[in-house]
């Protein structure tokens, strides 16, 4: 995992997330994500954990699995995330090198908007607005998904 | 679908989970109450895999690890199926990622008519708080210094930027006044998280503005 971690920080999320991967496998839902991305959360919500650990409280982890999870009732479950997965492969292809740095960047370096907007010294507004635009393209794409259903 | 969802940097920086708790809870709220903002977030998680998937692998000191793990794992119980946590009496207006939070809590009366739940979060950055108010009755005119974020999970309310029903999401409309009124019909319940502001300290900021320790001004 990156996000600036030394190499033990990352072998023991790596560790923990595979202990609770096994220990939740029978929480994994197919329709709902694909494994990677369960696993990834998994591993992030590890991470956020470990980091917290120095001089504040211990969160649980499972405490923050609750707090991303949406209410299950009500969710869409006839999309399969294999063709999500699929759609969203093209769409980070088709997204601008602009685009795709800010996402990269949420992703992999645990940053906010704002905080990026600060890192490349670019206006907020414009971060906003390429945000708006990758996920503009994202919409499109779950919309001709669920067309094509 | 809310005619008011969150902004979509929100929703990018709730999907990558690097929102502090106050927003996160807030989003996860919006989330469970808003069908296309589910999808929007569940799309941009497998676009975070597939991010993922596309990284090359850094090394191969992790083996040595990996087999650590895997001979832990031999001693690690694997759960059930997760229950979710159940709806309490007099809070069933409550979406799930509300629930842990409730727990043993009541509403109090506040001074200005209304009611409040103040929640605990682990960061210092946010004050959040379940406010409840009757049908027809509004909260005192205001400013925000800081950023606040308002979701609606029972009845509506309105101001001068528009009206707003269960599951919408209001940005604070920032150095503008707002004057919000809960709708006619059943109470307005909202989640409100502000971030703190830089709090004035001494008796003559706190006589002068009992409302800074909400951001208004």
């Amino acid at each position: 995992m990156k996000g600036g971690a030394d190499p033990e920080v990352a072998q023991e999320v790596a560790q923990e997330a595979l202990i609770m991967v096994w220990r939740k496998a029978a929480s994994f839902d197919r329709s709902r994500a694909s494994a990677a991305t369960w696993i990834y959360t998994i591993a992030r919500n590890k991470r956020i954990d470990l980091l917290r650990r120095g001089g504040k409280p211990p969160i649980d982890a499972e405490d923050w699995l609750t707090i991303f999870s949406p209410e299950d009732d009500s969710a869409d479950k006839s999309i399969s995330a294999g063709q999500t997965y699929t759609r969203m492969k093209e769409l980070m292809e088709s997204l601008s090198a602009d685009q795709l740095v800010v996402i990269r960047k949420a992703f992999f370096e645990d940053k906010t908007h704002t905080v990026i907007a600060e890192e490349l010294a670019l206006p907020l507004g414009t971060v906003k607005s390429r945000i708006r635009l990758a996920l503009g393209k994202l919409r499109e794409a779950l919309e001709r998904e669920e067309e094509e259903r | 679908m809310s005619r008011h969802p969150a902004p979509d940097e929100l929703l990018l920086d709730y999907a990558a989970g690097v929102l502090p708790e106050g927003p996160a809870l807030a989003v996860a709220l919006h989330v469970a109450l808003d069908p296309v903002s589910r999808r929007v977030v569940e799309g941009l998680r497998e676009a975070g895999a597939v991010l993922i998937d596309r990284e090359p692998a850094a090394d191969d000191r992790g083996d040595a690890a990996l087999e650590r793990a895997m001979a832990r794992l031999e001693q690690v119980p694997v759960e059930g199926p997760p229950r979710p946590a159940a709806a309490r009496a007099g809070f069933d207006w409550a979406p799930a990622p509300l629930r842990p939070y409730l727990a043993g809590r009541k509403w109090k009366r506040v001074l200005g008519g209304f009611e409040e739940i103040r929640l605990g979060m682990h960061g210092g950055t946010h004050r959040v708080s379940l406010l409840r108010l009757p049908p027809g009755k509004g909260l005192p005119a205001h400013r925000h210094v800081a950023d606040e974020f308002t979701i609606v999970l029972q009845g509506g309310y309105s101001d001068n930027t528009g009206n707003y029903g269960v599951g919408d999401f209001a940005v604070g409309p920032g150095s503008d006044e707002h004057e919000p009124v809960a709708d006619p019909g059943e109470p307005c319940i909202a989640l409100i998280v502000v971030e703190k502001p830089i709090v004035l300290t001494g008796v003559w900021g706190r006589l002068i503005n009992p409302l800074a320790r909400w951001g208004w001004v």
